[in-house]
């Protein structure tokens, strides 16, 4: 198993830096991305310190900078991950090799779960690097070398290791209906809406709350803003973990079951190397 | 004889839908296997001969774990193409669909290195399998440059090297040499009979061309229509037409029908096709006729022709060749594309 991952580590790390413009964006859209609402902030309120009054009381931080960036980043994360692993299984398959990795004795389980590890890992790499560099732009960089931020990627990785799962879902669904740019443009702003990547998930009506809750991101999101900034959790620290650790086994089953289902499908109907 | 693969009624249908306006599709289901069966022995190089959409490929990739049976069971290496496809791909080599079979954004080198970890090659061992390739097939010239850079050719031969990568026992080789050029060709040829005869490796190879099944194939099947159509050596299956004679003649021009059917109502014609061919950079046709005796009939055509001011190019009368066992079994010829709507 570590051979296959070594090996797919190395084969897309090679691909991203020959693709180097990739790497730019990824830290440098979140923190652009960030600042539209917090202009827009200063504009409603009328300046930066009134924004920050009326922030605090709506929401319970003045803090306003650093719960915009982590929204910003969470929800990139999340589609960076979906693109990654969702175009993945697309290109592979565009490009004919799909059919050639399953022709080698390496389960497609091994390969999903590398070609996973390496869109977790490549995008809480740039969660990182744009997390600090937002840090030193927004002054807010002390925050995040305090005994909280230890928690703060706790809440972090369990958001987004079920993420992978739900990522798996996304690619089985990809390689049945070849669809896959559609598929993700439609789930990115569904996502940012639900995640509350501008607001807090509490302020929203509680159907929405709900389905906004069978998101993992929703609660890492909001627990990591709870931790920094030292707001409300979802419901509690515990009982949000919990939740945390369920999906964690949830969604990666239920995304490895979907995918099982449609390769074999696609065995039956020969569909795999299609374009 | 120890029998390496082993198939048995192999049956596989494909569904098919056809647009016929924006809402409206019309199903359609292709036959691509019929009820195969068939055997291939250690240490041979077998050869699946058929047109384009004949079920080569189809069986192929059956065979390689890469589709599903509908009906019948398929064993390679003893083991059970669906139930245990895992050790079947740990023995087998396997070279299809050519130059999309890899990562354009990777050179040679890094494309094996991938493919060999895949198998589970320790680091060491790969790095001296890669070298032992590259000089076997003579890569060294372009093996560290972007794949994206090679030409169809070159891609071709990396596609065959990776086949390579495992040193299976059993190889299974897809059209090896479509978009090659003859030289390459010839040389891909060349090494597949060296694989077979000095490293004892067993070859499946499909082709639509008959002098390479004729020049590599220990024993020929002859597929069309998802149906084996015939098995034996080259020379068992030629000698089908024993007796017979084959005829090859070019026309200028495309207007020959009436002169096929002329030639069909010959007494002692057995079977008649026709190819378009470029002779000279103009069009022709290609008439193939599989007939008792030549001399019988050759001079009628030749007054037809004169008859009907056809332009005749050249007129060839031959030993028959696998083509004409193709043509003799199907009616048709090899280069034709039978695709069902796929």
């Amino acid at each position: 198993m570590l051979q296959v991952v070594k090996a797919v580590f190395k084969l897309r790390w090679k691909y991203l830096t020959r693709y180097p413009g990739w790497l730019i964006i990824f830290i440098i859209l979140p923190i652009v991305f960030s600042v539209i609402p917090i202009v827009l902030g200063w504009a409603v309120a009328g300046s930066p310190q009134q924004a920050a009054i009326n922030f605090k009381m709506n929401v319970g931080t003045s803090n306003y900078t650093l719960f915009m960036i982590l929204g910003s980043l969470t929800w990139l994360l999340s589609v960076s991950i979906m693109w990654d692993f969702g175009m993945w299984i697309r290109e592979e398959q565009e490009m004919g090799t799909l059919e050639q990795l399953l022709l080698t004795p390496v389960s497609p389980v091994e390969l999903l779960v590398s070609s996973n590890l390496w869109a977790l890992f490549n995008s809480a790499m740039q969660f990182l690097i744009a997390l600090f560099v937002a840090g030193i732009l927004f002054n807010f960089i002390g925050l995040l070398f305090t005994p909280a931020m230890v928690l703060t990627l706790v809440y972090l990785i369990l958001g987004v290791f079920p993420l992978a799962g739900f990522a798996l879902l996304i690619g089985s669904l990809i390689l049945k209906i070849r669809e896959a740019e559609a598929i993700l443009r439609l789930l990115e702003p569904g996502i940012a809406f639900l995640v509350g990547i501008f607001y807090p998930v509490t302020l929203m009506p509680t159907v929405i709350r709900t389905i906004a809750l069978l998101i993992p991101l929703t609660i890492s999101l909001q627990d990591m803003r709870a931790v920094l900034l030292n707001i409300s959790y979802i419901f509690n620290p515990q009982l949000d973990l919990l939740i945390l650790l369920i999906y964690c086994a949830l969604w990666p089953l239920l995304g490895t079951k979907a995918f099982n289902y449609v390769e074999k499908k696609a065995k039956k109907e020969g569909g795999l190397g299609g374009f | 004889m120890n029998s390496i693969v082993k198939t048995v009624g192999i049956c596989k249908d494909y569904k098919s839908e056809l647009r016929k306006g924006f809402f409206r599709k019309e199903r359609k289901i292709v036959h691509a296997l019929r009820d195969v069966n068939l055997e291939i022995y250690e240490g041979e190089i077998f050869g699946l001969l058929g047109p384009n959409g004949a079920g080569k490929t189809t069986l192929i990739k059956i065979l390689t774990t890469l589709l599903l049976p509908d009906k019948g069971k398929a064993k390679v290496l003893g083991h059970d193409v669906v139930k245990e496809s895992i050790e079947v791909r740990k023995k087998i080599g396997v070279m299809l669909m050519g130059e999309r079979s890899l990562y354009w954004k990777l050179t040679g080198c890094e494309n094996l290195e991938y493919f060999g970890s895949l198998y589970r090659i320790p680091t060491s061992k790969l790095k001296e399998r890669i070298s032992d390739i590259v000089d076997f097939i003579g890569l060294n010239e372009f093996i560290d440059r972007l794949v994206e850079t090679y030409s169809s050719g070159q891609k071709m031969l990396l596609a065959f090297a990776k086949a390579l990568i495992n040193d299976a026992p059993l190889l299974f080789l897809d059209e090896p040499t479509v978009t090659m050029d003859p030289r390459n060709a010839a040389m891909i040829r060349q090494k597949i009979k060296e694989l077979n005869r000095e490293y004892g490796k067993t070859i499946l190879l499909t082709t639509h061309l008959m002098h390479e099944a004729e020049q590599l194939c220990d024993r020929v099947a002859i597929i069309d229509k998802g149906r084996i159509l015939a098995i034996g050596t080259p020379d068992e299956l030629k000698s089908t037409l024993r007796g017979k004679s084959s005829i090859e003649i070019d026309i200028l021009g495309n207007r020959v029908e009436g002169l096929i059917e002329f030639i069909k109502s010959l007494d002692g014609v057995m079977s008649v096709a026709s190819n378009y061919v470029r002779i000279n950079h103009k069009e022709a046709v290609r008439i193939k006729v599989i007939c008792d005796s030549p001399r019988e009939i050759l001079p009628e055509i030749i007054n037809r022709v004169v008859d009907d001011k056809y332009n005749l190019l050249y007129i060839n009368p031959k030993e028959p060749t696998l083509e004409d066992v193709f043509l003799h079994y199907t009616g048709r010829l090899l280069s034709e594309d039978t695709r069902e709507g796929l």
